[in-house]
């Protein structure tokens, strides 16, 4: 087969080391962390620096060819899945931290930087970036910031935005753009920074980012009450929440979930529990033992049968881990799930959980919940036998009941993992027809021409991904 | 005439007659007034007036009309012990709060209007209600066109409603004065405080006539705040470089009323003008600003944020001014700008140095408001580029 001219060119701006064009080596970009959308991109390109990404964009352009950012490709929601044999340009080998400057508290680190090694490289100084996704070992701070990421910590010390002061980006026709002034802590006019954030890889490349560090909190509690019922543990999760206390997170395990989880990694879970919460505070220590009090009270007014408490490093870590460790177990009670992701006001928790379970007994499903109780941001996970279409079709079915019932009471059809391509369908759910025509001149005013990770997070008559096969448990699919 | 606009209708018929008439509208706030290009002379003036539409009192969130004022506000939702952590006078509106990104010296605690604002609705040329973002505290459908609107002067649609998140009344407020000789040790300090227990809610200096004074204050019950207050003293140098000067304990509906007081000299100054640097450039501004001979000083150093203001303030030293920002970095705005004789027209831009993406918000500004009818040429339309 003869190669696209643009190949070529390509080759010459980043070299032929940072080129991916072997259609083997190709099916590794095929999907991100939502497998059910696939697309097989013509090439993949590793730029080292913002110059080279803004000549690959041109280039491009000049071969109209449609364009797909994409940092780890640990998305959940096929963000960076190419569709018209478009060309991937990935940052994974943009991973220069720049500068940590700790006067001015910023670190300005190149959009492929993990997040991890952002966090080892100030481990020392006392102070940290707090965005803390689960996949912080992979993900890039770009993608974090194009999906605006949450995580464990996000309760008190929100989310990517949050924690964003500037950026650089190459847009859609190749011009570098750079947002906010330079390390200070606000600008003038509109918020751009906080525009792209979320924005999902639709208005242009991030290459360099600006983040606020913050102080790393050193005295910690972390708090493990087990419940008989779902409820119980939601009810208490409402109940901290209306005391005022805010918790660094507020995390829950179904009973299913304690099970999954004691079974796979002995970590001495009460397999008899109906729910699981795990609570930390942080802050000054002489008074987190009274925060800590207040919290346990109220596990025990919502009938917390076991209360734990440590302040011990090694028993927290442990504790955390096990957190950590659920979405690897559940590979071992079913080789399919679908992991969903949704956010409801935090009051409302316990009657959304009760109808999450009740409608996957309407649906024939078991569905358990491991999520971000604090945040209200919910992760029913729906397990099926992925040989039986129909069953999985009623997955499908299922997930969308539950998506509208949390947009009824308040909720939004997704929390953290992003619209991708997964949830373009329910964005007309969420907003009237006014707000999407925005969002579309919003994007042509970044793309007039329409070719940059095109058709995702707006809905539009381009694309029509057919989501009828469901994630297999051996790949990434879930936040934790 | 001012027009005071309150129900969604009126709101919808106001932006019909202005696309009808082609005569924009334009509410420039009550504090922000002078803030940014003159209106175009034909234009409708307006003002927004409103209430609090559901207090999520469990949820710790409150939907609001943009025109209840702050005052209005945090009146009610102290009734429920909540508050909004944003230090501006009573009077402004929550819109005013928004369209300028307001913050102040619980931002060290809270985070800005930016961190708290959860969704809004606005209406747009068209009259078209939009509405982004919501009601949960985390959300990532769409766009995030909530906080494109922080800063936006009002230029980019009619902002009507907004969900923001409130946070518990703290039992007290626990605040320390302190009176610093120079301000050698400030940046330090401050980095040093926010390592360790003695980490503030608030930070403030003032130069009040030949001196730096900062409060310190912590939002929290009486131990909690003995504990902070502590661990703040034994920070303090011994070359008494920094002394306490006063120390008290209010309420927080005493703390807010003494900011406003604090803030009164801003309303009755003759110019005025907002600074921000990397925060570690604060003491350079400071000090610059100081030998200037600018007497009225006053913000956020851990977020690099000055006010300015008083007589001295002119277009010479507003040069001078832009000159050290070229050099260390940072923006202004002129809050009040000084004036020519006739005691009108403003002898300085309103905002300077030039940014990188100013150009790319005029786009933007196309985009949301093709028609200009809100509040145009204030910031982005009559932006000169030197
Ligand atoms: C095991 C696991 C755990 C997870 N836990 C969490 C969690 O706790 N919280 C959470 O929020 N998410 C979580 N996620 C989802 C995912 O990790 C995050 O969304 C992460 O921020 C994506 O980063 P990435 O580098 O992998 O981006 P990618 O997956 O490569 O891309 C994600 C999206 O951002 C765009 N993009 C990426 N980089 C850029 C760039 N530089 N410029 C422009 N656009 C770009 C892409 O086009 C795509 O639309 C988890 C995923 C897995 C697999």
């Amino acid at each position: 087969m003869q190669q696209h001219p643009v190949i070529n060119q390509l080759t010459q701006i980043v070299g032929d080391r940072n080129m991916v064009t072997d259609p083997n080596e190709l099916r590794v970009y095929e999907c991100d962390g939502f497998p059910i959308a696939k697309g097989m991109p013509l090439a993949v390109v590793f730029p080292e620096n913002t110059d080279q990404v803004s000549a690959v964009v041109k280039a491009l352009n000049q071969h109209e060819l449609a364009i797909v950012p994409r940092g780890s490709g640990t998305g959940l929601a096929g963000g960076s899945v190419v569709y018209d044999q478009g060309v991937i340009i990935c940052t994974s080998r943009m991973t220069q931290i720049h500068k940590v400057d700790l006067e001015n508290r910023i670190a300005i680190v190149q959009s492929g930087c993990r997040n991890s090694s952002l966090s080892e490289a100030i481990a020392c100084t006392g102070l940290r970036f707090s965005p803390d996704p689960s996949s912080q070992r992979a993900a890039t701070i770009g993608g974090n910031v194009c999906t605006n990421a949450g995580g464990i910590n996000t309760l008190k010390h929100g989310v990517t935005t949050n924690h964003i002061l500037g950026l650089e980006v190459v847009l859609p026709d190749g011009e570098i753009l750079q947002t906010r002034a330079n390390q200070c802590y606000d600008g003038i006019g509109p918020d751009l920074p906080g525009l792209l954030c979320g924005s999902e890889g639709i208005l242009g490349i991030v290459t360099r980012v600006w983040c606020r560090l913050v102080p790393d909190p050193k005295a910690f509690r972390t708090i493990y009450a087990v419940f008989k019922s779902n409820f119980d543990a939601c009810k208490t999760v409402a109940d901290v929440i209306a005391s005022g206390i805010l918790p660094t997170s507020m995390e829950m395990m179904d009973g299913q979930m304690i099970q999954v989880v004691e079974n796979a990694f002995h970590f001495g879970f009460d397999t008899s529990a109906g729910a699981l919460l795990l609570i930390e505070v942080d802050g000054v220590d002489e008074i987190l033992d009274d925060e800590m009090n207040v919290i346990m009270d109220i596990a025990r007014q919502n009938n917390a049968f076991d209360i734990q408490s440590c302040k011990d490093a090694k028993r927290r870590a442990e504790l955390w881990s096990a957190r950590k460790k659920t979405f690897g177990a559940i590979g071992r009670i079913s080789r399919s799930y679908c992991t969903m992701d949704a956010c409801v006001p935090r009051s409302m928790l316990p009657e959304v959980i009760e109808r999450v379970t009740q409608i996957g007994k309407d649906h024939g499903l078991q569905i358990n919940n491991v999520f971000h109780a604090g945040d209200g941001n919910i992760h029913p996970i729906l397990l099926f036998n992925e040989d039986k279409p129909e069953e999985v079709q009623r997955v499908m079915q299922a997930s969308e009941v539950i998506l509208e019932y949390c947009v009824s009471v308040g909720g939004t059809i997704t929390g953290e993992h992003g619209v991708g391509v997964e949830k373009l369908a329910m964005m007309h759910a969420m907003f009237n027809k006014p707000t999407l025509d925005m969002f579309l001149n919003i994007k042509k005013t970044f793309d007039p021409r329409q070719r940059f990770n095109d058709a995702k997070l707006i809905p539009s008559d381009k694309l029509k991904v057919e989501l009828h096969q469901a994630p297999l448990a051996n790949v990434p699919g879930g936040a934790m | 005439m001012t027009l005071i606009l309150s129900t969604l209708n009126e709101l919808t018929d106001a932006i019909n007659q202005a696309r009808e008439t082609n005569i924009p509208l334009v509410d420039y706030g009550i504090y922000h007034a002078k803030v940014g290009h003159t209106p175009p002379e034909k234009h409708t003036l307006y003002s927004l007036s409103g209430d609090i539409v559901e207090h999520y009192v469990n949820d710790f969130t409150v939907t609001a009309h943009a025109g209840i004022t702050m005052g209005q506000l945090n009146a009610q939702l102290i009734q429920a012990n909540q508050f909004l952590p944003i230090n501006c006078d009573d009077d402004l509106t929550l819109g005013e709060v928004i369209n300028h990104n307001i913050y102040g010296a619980m931002r060290v605690r809270y985070g800005s209007i930016r961190d708290q604002l959860l969704g809004l609705h606005y209406l747009d040329n068209a009259a078209n209600d939009i509405h982004v973002g919501g009601r949960t505290v985390k959300n990532v459908a769409g766009l995030d066109v909530t906080r494109l609107m922080i800063g936006s002067m009002g230029e980019l649609g009619l902002v009507h409603q907004a969900t923001l998140r409130t946070y518990a009344l703290p039992q007290q407020v626990a605040r320390v004065d302190l009176e610093l000789t120079s301000l050698d040790n400030l940046a330090q300090q401050i980095t040093d405080w926010m390592l360790g227990p003695a980490y503030p809610t608030s930070i403030h200096l003032r130069r009040m006539g030949d001196t730096w004074q900062l409060e310190a204050a912590y939002f929290g019950n009486e131990k909690a705040n003995d504990v902070q207050v502590q661990a703040l003293k034994n920070t303090l140098p011994e070359d008494e470089s920094i002394v306490i000067a006063d120390e008290r304990r209010v309420n927080m509906t005493q703390h807010l009323i003494d900011g406003m007081k604090s803030r009164q000299w801003q309303r009755k100054c003759k110019t005025l003008v907002k600074i921000v640097v990397p925060p570690r450039e604060v003491v350079t501004l400071a000090n610059t600003l100081a030998q200037m001979g600018v007497t009225q000083i006053s913000g956020m150093p851990a977020h690099g944020c000055l006010l300015a203001g008083g007589a001295s303030l002119d277009s010479e030293m507003d040069q001078k001014l832009i000159k050290l920002l070229l050099t260390i970095g940072g923006i202004r705005q002129w809050i009040t700008p000084p004036v020519y004789d006739d005691g009108k027209t403003a002898c300085v831009t309103p905002f300077a140095p030039d940014q990188p993406d100013w150009e790319f918000l005029k786009k933007i500004k196309k985009t949301m408001d093709p028609r200009n009818l809100f509040n145009p040429g204030r910031f982005l339309e009559n932006e000169v580029l030197a």
